[in-house]
């Protein structure tokens, strides 16, 4: 699995963590809609394009994942993966592929209140990069 | 689980401009975004700030507690069909729309009416209107600083419990504490009441987002240093500020409708499971209290009444007697103080005291915090049926998602009684009843 849930005392925290920043960002993806619903289900049918920005890097991840979120709640667009075309920290370019929710087919595991900026960090390390986000459920 | 830094989140708002005295925190007290759970930080209408953050997502989360004329010998044959009713009635669980449909025009009207919205559109009493913080309706909504993403998620929740923590309760009253008191609130001993929770649901949410990520976006332009970015701010006195302001007022009148539909289908849902009329089961609304929220309220500060704007997350109100805005048939003995526990603990009735007044701005715990995480609970719970061991315990409860269950096992919360007997140890309210849960309905 491309990420890993930390424990937070109300609600659920994720790491994620890449050789590559654009790989994050994918990483990230799958997190927020693999805790919202069953991805397995969920096909690449759509791509829509977006552009995201930001005040630094951590910003910019939570506004791409508000971005996911609305996404779910305006349209109800499933996610499935995201292919990140150009990154600075304070833009972001990036195609989001996935489909519409079909009740016969996709499984809705939990209610994702918000995506909030607690213990938000996004570090360059030896390794790559690291990730972290607690979303409110 | 990590160390919960709660009281560092009470050491970061102290820093906020213009807090009057001190950044306080309840006795249930644990981890939020920028505030913590459990805090109350009251600011000066002209140096200080508004914080998204210190009102929390779910605006007006609270809870409201209806008496009956129904005692625990009337129902305890009918319990299990009473709850299976109640979970057919109330829409609850993830991604449950409710059976009205409105148009955006219409969740305008809710945002600016709150509970007399819902009365006036047949769904309650004149009655309840009085007996609901600040009679359901915050003034100075304003719908068109709501964005519409919010409104749209507004349109098909209303008369929603919600999921998580959210739940209505079938509970009897167990212990009187205070009899003259429990005597005006119309409570006694043996006595059948429901407690619901919830809140402003998505639109709730979504207002609390829009607004966070705004001033987060201008933090630059206040001057204001912020020790946590979730604590981003506008001044009170300023445009965002003010926006702001409206539009939690919007997400208040939404959750007071929410919780007033709610409480119109319970009705409904014990007269056709019972068999009985309006008039034999005498559902009374005994209180509505908000726990996430902020407010303009005059408050003594050193001997003198101050206009201030306090803020209240996972905190409720708690007024003492003589107070007017207490309503007329509480007013001798002070304001009811509804403290749920999580799911099937029950929960207490307290009444607010002068102490409160004049120490908390007024302000007494919400509920027990959390102390187990969501993972750590569902591993504790991992191999165990939730609902059956509940039932040993004598209380039935139906969920939409077994998930949900493992997370809200009791064990993962603070126990109530060590929160309450806290409170009144302190003065902040004081003890009126316990109530013991019998039945829950959980999203």
């Amino acid at each position: 699995m491309p990420y890993k849930l930390f424990d937070h005392t109300a609600d659920l925290g994720v790491e994620v963590a890449g050789p590559s920043l654009e790989g994050i960002y994918n990483s990230a993806a799958e997190a927020l809609f693999g805790i919202l619903s069953d991805l397995s289900a969920v096909e690449t049918k759509e791509t829509l394009p977006r552009k995201i920005e930001g005040l630094d890097h951590e910003d910019l991840l939570i506004n791409f994942l508000r971005e996911l979120l609305s996404l779910w709640n305006r349209d109800h667009f499933l996610v499935k993966s995201c292919e990140v075309l150009e990154i600075t920290p304070h833009n972001l370019t990036a195609r989001l592929s996935g489909e519409f929710y079909n009740p016969l087919l996709h499984r809705i595991k939990r209610e994702i209140k918000a995506v909030t900026y607690h213990q938000v960090s996004l570090v360059h390390t030896k390794r790559g990069w690291k990730g972290k986000f607690v979303l409110d459920v | 689980m990590g160390a919960d830094e709660g009281p560092k989140q009470v050491a970061n708002v102290a820093c906020l401009p213009g807090i009057v005295k001190a950044s306080l925190a309840m006795p249930d007290m644990h981890w939020g975004y920028g505030f913590p759970i459990g805090g109350v930080a009251a600011f000066d209408l002209e140096e200080g700030v508004i914080s998204p953050g210190g009102v929390g997502y779910d605006i007006n989360c609270g809870c409201r507690m209806m008496t009956t004329r129904l005692f625990l010998t009337d129902i305890r044959d009918r319990l299990k069909d009473l709850v299976a009713a109640l979970f057919l009635q109330v829409p609850s669980g993830v991604g449950v729309g409710g059976s009205l449909k409105l148009a955006a025009k219409e969740v305008k009207q809710v945002l600016t009416g709150g509970s007399v919205w819902a009365v006036n559109h047949g769904f309650g009493e004149k009655e309840d209107i009085e007996m609901t913080e600040d009679g359901g309706v915050f003034p100075g909504a304003d719908p068109e600083q709501v964005s519409d993403l919010a409104i749209s998620r507004g349109k098909d929740q209303l008369g929603t419990l919600g999921s998580g923590n959210h739940f209505l309760e079938i509970e009897v009253v167990e212990e009187i504490f205070d009899q003259k008191t429990a005597a005006v609130f119309g409570l006694e001993k043996g006595q059948i009441c429901v407690m619901i929770h919830s809140g402003s649901r998505g639109l709730g949410y979504q207002i609390c987002d829009d607004y966070l990520a705004e001033m987060v976006k201008h933090a630059g332009d206040t001057g204001i240093e912020l020790p946590d970015r979730q604590l981003a701010c506008a001044k009170i006195n300023s445009e965002r500020g003010r926006r702001y302001f409206s539009a939690m007022a919007c997400a208040a009148n939404y959750a007071w409708a929410n919780r007033q539909l709610l409480m119109h289908k319970t009705r409904e849902a014990f007269q056709k499971a019972l068999g009985i009329s309006p008039r034999t089961l005498g559902m009374r609304l005994l209180y509505d209290i908000c726990h996430n929220i902020a407010k303009i309220e005059k408050l003594p500060v050193d001997g003198k009444n101050v206009r201030l704007c306090v803020h209240r997350k996972g905190a409720t109100r708690a007024y003492p007697a003589g107070h007017p805005v207490v309503p007329a048939v509480y007013r001798d003995v002070g304001q009811p103080v509804l403290i749920p526990g999580d799911m099937g603990t029950g929960s207490y009735v307290l009444v607010g005291s002068q102490a409160a007044l004049t120490e908390t701005f007024g302000s007494a715990c919400h509920g027990a915090g959390r102390v187990m995480s969501r993972t750590q609970a569902r591993k504790s719970s991992r191999g165990r049926s939730v609902t059956a061991e509940m039932a040993k315990q004598g209380v039935i409860v139906i969920s939409s998602s077994r998930g949900t269950l493992q997370e809200e096992i009791p064990a993962a919360y603070k126990n109530l009684d060590d929160v309450v007997e806290v409170v009144h140890g302190a003065g902040l309210a004081r003890k009126v009843a316990k109530l013991r849960a019998l039945g829950c309905v959980k999203g």
